[in-house]
């Protein structure tokens, strides 16, 4: 070989090794090594510490977005003895992203915790784990609030397999400042309808000092999406027929159009230019003194009661939302945690997840700010004491329902938030929004299923 | 001292006779090229293949499992109307805020290029924004135009009785206030670029212009202007091919909205690639606007070239 062969053929070598050594799994220290590498059965604490080998944790990670919610997860996941929980809580608009990403690459997040629209999406990709025989057999599955378990992990829709577990319950609750209600002497306890709702809105409105309702209108994720989907199912509209994948004529129907110009009516109370409004600009709403109301996740609330987070927090009450005039019914929120199918850690995962799925470590995760799934915890004195907003929980809970629950729901609801944000906005009137969404939703759906409704 | 040394070079002269020029350059540039092969030719031309599957990177176990689609995917959105309008939307921004960011930079540039005391001062203050990460610059903006609270509004509605504007929310100034926020962070870049340029010129043409009385005028049209264009041609292909791949401040200030109409070509591109992970039509969709960018800035390569080769015209 030529020594300029040889030398091309070391710089090749010096490049590969580069790239490999790039790409490799870091090498983590002997202590962190998986329990997997290590010795099956340690001997007990008997030996002395110098011929002891190491404790060794499995890692597991968990990826939820960053809200009160997470920081506490982060908190309770410190006292599970058996592996070493990273909680990462990422921004709320690449939650998704982020764990999905982890998914298209095989790897990442070994826990993750997700919506309750994406288990279509997780399952048909393979990214998650069935979990149906670990909840019957580790789980209190009769304890679980049914919807809840339903809600957070089944897929298909009553087919009795799960995907997830539920962890986080949630529902918008009314938050309302009672000293602004009694400036013009509204009575917080006279809204049993929207109607009533819009009506003090208006009033405290009309002089400009106070803003009467604030809410969650920005298109993007699913905020507005779930602001509309209750009120329109209130007033006695559907999102589409889940039987025959039709959405034209459903996504469009009076009911709904009727739904969204109240919405559009609600949103000219609020403060001015609220069409890009997420939680953070209605925490700083409701916090700073400066608009009544509002129906917000109760997870977004934790610090609503603490004077030093949110100026307003004296004044605050709570109470369920109203009722519509065909019904009552609200947007689920809340989570499930599944196993991802590229955990390494399979067993470890499952061993955690039994753990925090355990009445104990729920009671204490309901009062570190959580929200469980388990009726039991809910009825609890210890759920209830935690926050002013718990009682009023129980009472919202059984009113929920969630929305498209397919692998297509992403472009189903970017479409929705898109139409429902221009309308409540005054950009576009609500009939003309919602004929286009269903127009565009029944193509989305038309092109993924060529054939109809899968048998 | 000085014969041990020169016997120690020709020495190594000797050790590596065989290591010559050429091969030395062999030893810097394999390493590197084959470094640009895997980490920028390679997913270029997968993703070119992707673009002529099915694939998604999320519901596929393998890319083999993708199907071969042929051009479906650039038929389906060269005949998408929706893929229209986000570049008729990338082009409402890139072309105001490119002209804004040129008229802008350019002046001042020319209003420093007068001053001599405090000017390396001013314009190390003036270019901060553009030191500044994207994301920063439109979360602060965000407060900023909040149209109930920000202080943009503040001055307009409460200093001066104005009207209060939705800036982030109101289709007619979304688009606007997104002009508006680039412009605030580059501007700057456009005026290092044209001071640069201005500092290049000879003294002695002005020199030779004022013997003549020439305006000022004429002196801006026929020296100043063709000797600083080339350097203001690369600033502006520069700034077009940035502002065309925006996201960050658009992610932040608006996500797009209201509705759609702030949903510039690369939010569309990054919730097919990464909310829909349609792998496919999303590679389609960074092809086109490749080819799109190309094309621009081959455009623009040709009148820089022109402007070269005819200096001072």
């Amino acid at each position: 070989m030529s020594k300029k062969m040889l030398w091309i053929t070391f710089s090749l070598l010096v490049v590969f090794s580069l790239v490999l050594t790039a790409c490799g799994q870091q090498q983590t220290p002997a202590a962190e090594q998986p329990a997997a590498e290590q010795p099956a059965e340690q001997p007990a604490a008997t030996n002395p510490p110098a011929e002891q080998p190491a404790v060794v944790k499995p890692e597991l990670s968990i990826t939820w977005f960053a809200w009160p919610p997470c920081d506490a997860l982060a908190q309770l996941v410190q006292d599970y003895p058996d592996a070493t929980v990273k909680v990462n809580c990422v921004p709320y608009a690449q939650w998704h992203d982020s764990i999905f990403t982890d998914f298209a690459a095989k790897g990442g997040v070994d826990v993750p915790i997700m919506d309750s629209q994406w288990t279509g999406e997780a399952v048909k990709g393979g990214h998650v784990l069935d979990m149906s025989e670990f909840i019957k057999n580790e789980t209190a599955m009769d304890d679980f609030v049914p919807l809840a378990l339903k809600a957070y992990g089944e897929y298909p829709a009553d087919s009795g397999v799960y995907y997830g577990v539920p962890i986080m319950a949630d529902v918008q609750e009314m938050a309302i400042n009672k000293k602004i209600f009694a400036e013009y002497g509204i009575d917080p306890n006279s809204l049993k309808t929207w109607d009533d709702l819009l009506k003090a809105a208006q009033t405290i409105k009309a002089d400009g000092k106070y803003d009467g309702f604030v809410w969650f209108w920005i298109g993007s994720g699913d905020q507005i999406q779930t602001a509309y989907n209750q009120l329109a199912w209130s007033w006695g509209g559907e999102l589409w027929d889940s039987s025959t994948y039709k959405f034209q004529g459903v996504a469009n129907s009076p009911e709904n159009v009727a739904a969204l110009e109240y919405a559009s009516e609600l949103y000219k109370t609020g403060p001015e230019g609220a069409g890009n409004f997420s939680y953070g600009e209605v925490s700083d709403a409701m916090c700073n003194g400066k608009a009544a109301m509002t129906s917000i996740w109760v997870g977004v609330m934790s610090g609503w009661t603490d004077p030093k987070n949110c100026a307003a927090a004296a004044d605050l009450v709570f109470a369920v939302p109203p009722a519509g005039p065909k019904a009552h019914v609200l947007s689920l929120g809340g989570m499930g945690i599944s196993v991802s199918a590229y955990t390494k850690n399979q067993d470890a995962a499952f061993a955690f997840l039994k753990w925090l799925e355990s009445n104990e470590t729920q009671t204490k995760w309901v009062t570190m700010g959580g929200y469980s799934a388990l009726n039991s915890v809910l009825a609890s004195d210890a759920f209830k004491n935690t926050a002013p907003f718990n009682p009023v929980f129980a009472e919202a809970y059984p009113l929920v329902k969630d929305f498209y629950n397919l692998p297509e729901y992403y472009a189903l609801m970017t479409k929705q938030g898109e139409y429902l944000n221009l309308a409540v906005t005054g950009q576009m009137t609500p009939q003309e929004a919602l004929d286009k969404l269903a127009e565009e939703q029944q193509a989305i759906i038309d092109q993924a299923y060529p054939g109809g409704p899968p048998k | 001292m000085a014969n041990a040394l020169e016997v120690n070079s020709v020495k190594s002269r000797q050790r590596f006779s065989w290591l010559s020029d050429r091969m030395l350059m062999n030893i810097f540039l394999w390493p590197t090229l084959l470094m640009l092969l895997i980490i920028t030719l390679f997913p270029l031309i997968w993703s070119l293949y992707l673009s002529f599957t099915d694939y998604s990177v999320n519901a596929y176990p393998s890319w083999l499992d993708a199907r071969w689609v042929g051009s479906a995917n650039y038929n389906f959105l060269l005949t998408s109307k929706e893929f229209w309008s986000r570049f008729q939307l990338s082009a409402q921004f890139v072309i105001p805020t490119v002209a804004l960011e040129f008229f802008l930079g350019f002046g001042i540039a020319l209003l420093f290029n007068r001053m001599t005391k405090g000017r390396g001062f001013i314009t190390t203050l003036i270019m901060i924004p553009m030191m500044l990460t994207p994301i920063v610059v439109a979360l602060f903006w965000r407060f900023m135009l909040q149209a109930d609270i920000g202080v943009v509004n503040y001055f307009i509605r409460d200093v001066f009785g104005g009207p209060t504007i939705s800036w982030l929310s109101d289709r007619k100034w979304a688009m606007i206030s997104l002009v508006i926020v680039d412009a605030w962070q580059w501007t700057p870049f456009i005026m290092l670029i044209s001071l640069a340029g201005l500092s290049a010129v000879p003294k002695y043409l002005y020199e030779a212009a004022d013997v003549d009385r020439a305006s000022g005028w004429f002196k801006f049209w026929n020296i100043t202007l063709p000797l600083v264009s080339p350097l203001l041609l690369i600033g502006i292909l520069f700034r077009l091919m940035d502002t065309y791949k925006l996201f960050e401040l658009a992610w932040v200030l608006t996500g797009g909205g209201p509705g759609d109409f702030t949903k510039v070509l690369p939010l569309y591109l990054y919730r097919m690639a990464f909310g829909e992970f349609a792998t496919g039509k999303a590679s389609a969709v960074g092809y086109i606007m490749l080819i799109v960018i190309i094309a621009l800035s081959n455009l623009l390569i040709r009148v820089l070239n022109q402007t070269k080769s005819e200096p001072g015209k």
